[in-house]
């Protein structure tokens, strides 16, 4: 079978499948479906490689504090995407959407943030800019009321 | 000179070009830099016992080398979403530069396995890799790798031996490109383990990685919450 054929024959196969492809982490370690809500003081931010990362510390109904490692995407991706890296900053108040961890306490990936403005950032994740960029036409990100157009990584 | 002749010699221009390239080993399809779009991973990818008792005992918070920084395999790389691949063909080698952890491959055309380079100079774990063509297809064969985990998506866990012999086989086809990953190892597999890869062509460059062992490792945390 010659490869355009053979390309053809699985690309239906293979949109079916993309929901599931993720970063390795991700796929294996969190409860994709089963969303968690924190409400805190942002204390770290590292958007870097191999994931993005936030510490926020979160109080309990006592105001003891709690926290959470907030896991996102890599670096790079949200680059290309057009993710603002500054959209969440040290000493932000903010509610976070979760997928939590499957078997670290406190721990989660990033799916939507209410920031400190009020406004919603929810994650397009990485497969509609994929789709974009296969189909030749342009990628935004419109599920939340922050988003921005994809800029240059060069 | 007339317009005929002139065409004439142009011609004949284009095709000593093209036929020197063909010579020289190089596809100009595959040339540029390439995003996943997805992958195909067979149901049952054909465990031996001992290859059985290896996944199972792998721990993806543990043994995932990409929490180290650590690049493992080609398999495991393409199989990793966002960070797209690039690839440069040469007289004499074809340069493929994947995003993810900065790793930076050059596989010689024509040599020898046995007697091939590590294929990534900083990461000799990864093997040996030669290339070739097959009409519009660009062959590589890799060998010599360390023994540990072939790829931790689909089937977390997936184990290879330092036995593994892996074939990689790039069909470009205009802006698609198709990579059929075929392994061998019958220290862990009943029968040759096929990965196929689909990549899109992106107008994008590689960026510079940078991987921080202190955002991707869980150890510290893992060891904590197991203390309690």
């Amino acid at each position: 079978m010659k490869p355009r054929q053979l390309w053809c024959h699985a690309s239906i196969a293979l949109v079916a499948a993309l929901p599931a492809a993720a970063h390795h982490s991700v796929a294996v370690n969190f409860e994709r479906g089963q969303p968690v809500e924190i409400r805190g003081t942002v204390k770290e931010v590292h958007m870097r490689n191999p994931h993005s990362q936030f510490l926020v510390a979160v109080p309990d109904s006592d105001g003891k504090l709690t926290n959470w490692l907030v896991e996102w995407s890599d670096r790079n991706s949200l680059v290309r995407r057009g993710v603002d890296l500054e959209l969440i900053k040290p000493g932000d108040m903010v509610t976070l959407t979760l997928w939590p961890s499957q078997r670290l306490p406190n721990v989660g990936y990033f799916v939507q943030a209410v920031l400190a403005d009020g406004s919603v950032y929810r994650d397009c994740g990485f497969v509609p800019y994929r789709e974009a960029v296969a189909n030749s036409s342009t990628f935004r990100c419109e599920e939340g009321t922050r988003g921005s157009a994809p800029r240059d990584p060069q | 000179m007339n317009g005929a002749a002139a065409s004439t010699v142009l011609l004949i221009a284009s095709c000593a070009c093209a036929n020197a390239a063909y010579a020289a080993g190089t596809r100009a399809d595959l040339d540029g830099v390439w995003l996943f779009y997805g992958a195909q991973i067979p149901d049952d990818p054909g465990l031996t016992p001992a290859g059985q008792a290896k996944l199972e005992q792998y721990d993806p918070l543990r043994d995932d080398s990409d929490t180290l920084c650590k690049p493992v395999t080609f398999t495991n790389i393409m199989h990793t979403p966002s960070p797209p691949i690039e690839i440069r063909q040469h007289a004499d080698h074809v340069e493929i530069n994947y995003e993810f952890m900065d790793v930076h491959r050059s596989v010689p055309l024509g040599a020898p396995l046995a007697s091939a380079p590590y294929t990534v100079a900083e990461h000799p774990h990864m093997g040996r890799s030669t290339g070739r063509y097959e009409g519009e297809e660009l062959v590589v064969e890799t060998a010599d790798v360390e023994a540990g985990y072939l790829d931790t998506l689909g089937f977390p866990g997936l184990p290879q031996s330092a036995q593994m012999r892996t074939e990689e086989r790039f069909m470009p086809a205009g802006d698609r490109l198709e990579v059929v990953v075929t392994h061998h190892d019958a220290v862990y597999y009943t029968k040759p383990l096929v990965v196929t890869y689909e990549f899109v062509r992106v107008d994008t460059k590689i960026m510079e990685w940078g991987c921080t062992v202190e955002g991707a490792s869980y150890k510290d945390r893992l060891d904590a919450a197991e203390a309690k």
